[in-house]
């Protein structure tokens, strides 16, 4: 009765320890996730940063009255615009750079159209090996107050060669991988 | 009680036999993939659904045509591809819209959007049985991508168990030349 | 006592899998051979004049063959020709969606199918065949807005077909919600 009685407290006791302890993993992790993502390395406006899928340098950044393309922006809408070299590091052409780019500092702001220099027109496919300079607009409402400073996160990707759904190969999310500050001039109007 | 010896023994083998079943299976996404057909730019290549025959490949720095009266001119980093075809539909009315160009290094190429509006395009146009078109697919790749190209057609980007075909360029050593003019005629 | 039951459910539970995992492929593969069917056209009917199909009696108004200098003094080059398909469907019965998914094509004998010309460039055609009149819809926006009970509705569909096939051809109806079942008119021209 008494053995009974001692394995039966035994198995309850190692439950508790392994809940206990898968807890504390889980603090752990996230904790250290925490940290991770308060440690976004910070780069230098104009420096190449690889993000898996992307090769990005962004030089700098201005508000403008107008889109790159030479069509008005919406009314009473203004554009945070960001200039910058793009390159497509992967091995099929793509036009998935939607969330390369966040504004950290900046609230509420939709994903940003791209325009291509070359040709003053919206942005496709960007093909491997062939770096482009492109601009990134956000448009914000009018009234917003935007910083002096602008921060920009940049997104990674990491490749799958089989994916946990389908076993098919993609690019998934991978956090972010770099963070950049420019200062946000106001545009000279054309 | 159950004796944890005999529990050990199944356990283990089951979880091998499941383990080597799910790495020799193939992934779905290779199941339900392309259906398909490769040959020699010298020869019509045909699937089920469709066939194409590549006439020329030419290579541009620049490529020019008129838009609504319009002269447009596109620059490139790299150099311009313009791989001119016939397409054949055997079944059923079927538009061509995905093509891509497999480059030296493995690399896919999709046709540029850029040019989406240069004239004869094939990938605008909608195949009619019997009634076989021409036209051309407008690519731009780096300059040391375009030795031993692969031209992959198929009726829509990853195709599911629908036709790809799949065309070996020839390397004819044609120089580049720097404006190629696309015509209503084609090239 | 308890033990056993116990022990019997869990046999019966093991027992059941094979079969319950049985019944959840068929029954996924029937939903699918279901979505199939509702997708060709097998079950066809062909009449030579009248057929009640979809809440309405379809014939056949004219048909048109361009391309060729006879008509219209229109050539087309080498074997393209064009069709254009008139049908004339009265509603017997309040029709609602029942045209749903409309579509309309030509075969002929050999299993080759064509499909309509998309709306943009069949209004294109129609307003230079006859530059003064509206074009005529195609069953697409007519199934959008059917005519109510009694009344008749005009339906206009554009084909491109090589010169070899026009003897043969026949042109074939059917909608999402009655396929495998379509109707079908020969078309003899000559």
């Amino acid at each position: 009765m008494t053995r009974k009685m001692s394995r039966a407290w035994l198995t309850k006791l190692l439950a508790g320890a392994g809940g206990l302890l898968a807890a504390a993993l889980s603090l752990g992790y996230s904790l250290y996730e925490q940290r991770e993502a308060d440690m976004i390395p910070q780069v230098e406006a104009a420096t190449p940063v690889e993000a898996g899928r992307w090769k990005v340098s962004v030089s700098r950044s201005t508000i403008d009255a107008a889109m790159p393309n030479g069509a008005r922006i919406s009314p009473g809408k203004k554009a945070i615009v960001a200039e910058m070299m793009l390159e497509n590091i992967s091995a099929e052409s793509s036009n998935l750079y939607g969330n390369l780019i966040k504004l950290a500092n900046v609230h509420d702001a939709s994903k940003p159209q791209y325009y291509l220099k070359r040709d003053r027109a919206i942005l496709w496919d960007l093909h491997p090996r062939m770096p482009e300079a492109v601009t990134a607009v956000w448009e914000v409402p009018a009234t917003l107050s935007l910083p002096t400073v602008l921060r920009l996160r940049i997104e990674g990707a990491i490749f799958k060669p089989r994916d946990n759904l389908y076993a098919a190969p993609g690019w998934f999310p991978s956090g972010s991988v770099a963070e950049v500050a420019l200062p946000l001039k106001v545009g000279i109007e054309p | 009680m159950t004796r944890p010896a005999p529990m050990v023994l199944t356990i283990v083998p089951v979880a091998a036999l499941l383990a080597a079943l799910q790495a020799t299976t193939p992934p779905y996404a290779m199941l339900t993939g392309p259906i398909r057909t490769t040959g020699h730019q010298t020869e019509t290549v045909l699937s089920t659904t469709f066939g194409v025959k590549v006439h020329r490949v030419l290579k541009a720095g620049t490529i020019a045509y008129t838009r609504f009266g319009r002269a447009v001119q596109l620059q490139t980093s790299g150099v311009w591809i313009v791989v001119s075809a016939e397409l054949r539909a055997f079944q059923e009315t079927m538009p061509v819209r995905a093509a891509t160009l497999i480059g030296a290094s493995g690399r896919s190429y999709r046709q540029s959007r850029r040019a989406g509006e240069a004239p004869g395009i094939l990938s605008a146009k909608v195949v009619q049985p019997g009634l076989p078109t021409t036209g051309i697919f407008v690519f731009e790749l780096p300059d040391d991508e375009t030795l031993g190209m692969k031209l992959v057609l198929s009726e829509q980007y990853d195709p599911q168990l629908k036709d790809e075909i799949g065309v070996f360029l020839e390397d004819d050593g044609t120089a580049s030349r720097d404006r190629l003019e696309i015509g209503k005629d084609g090239v | 006592m308890v033990f056993d039951r116990e022990r019997k459910m869990w046999w019966l539970s093991l027992a059941s899998l094979p079969a319950l995992v049985a019944a959840a492929v068929v029954i996924n593969a029937w939903r699918n051979i279901e979505n199939y069917r509702h997708r060709i056209e097998t079950d066809i009917t062909q009449g030579p004049d009248h057929l009640d199909y979809a809440g309405a009696t379809w014939r056949l108004e004219n048909v048109r063959l361009l391309g060729d200098g006879r008509d219209a003094k229109l050539r087309l080059p080498g074997q393209m020709r064009l069709v254009i398909v008139r049908l004339v469907a009265t509603a017997t019965r309040d029709i609602g969606d029942a045209w749903g998914q409309c579509e309309v094509s030509l075969t002929d004998g050999t299993g080759r199918r064509w499909l309509p010309l998309d709306v943009s460039l069949s209004n294109d055609i129609s307003r230079d065949l006859d530059p003064g009149r509206e074009p005529v819809s195609g069953c697409g926006i007519t199934s959008l807005k059917p005519p109510p009970k009694d009344h008749a509705a005009l339906i206009e569909e554009k084909f491109v077909v090589p010169a070899e096939a026009v003897p043969v051809l026949s042109v074939k109806l059917s909608t999402a919600a009655l396929r495998p079942k379509a109707i079908g008119f020969a078309l003899d021209l000559n």
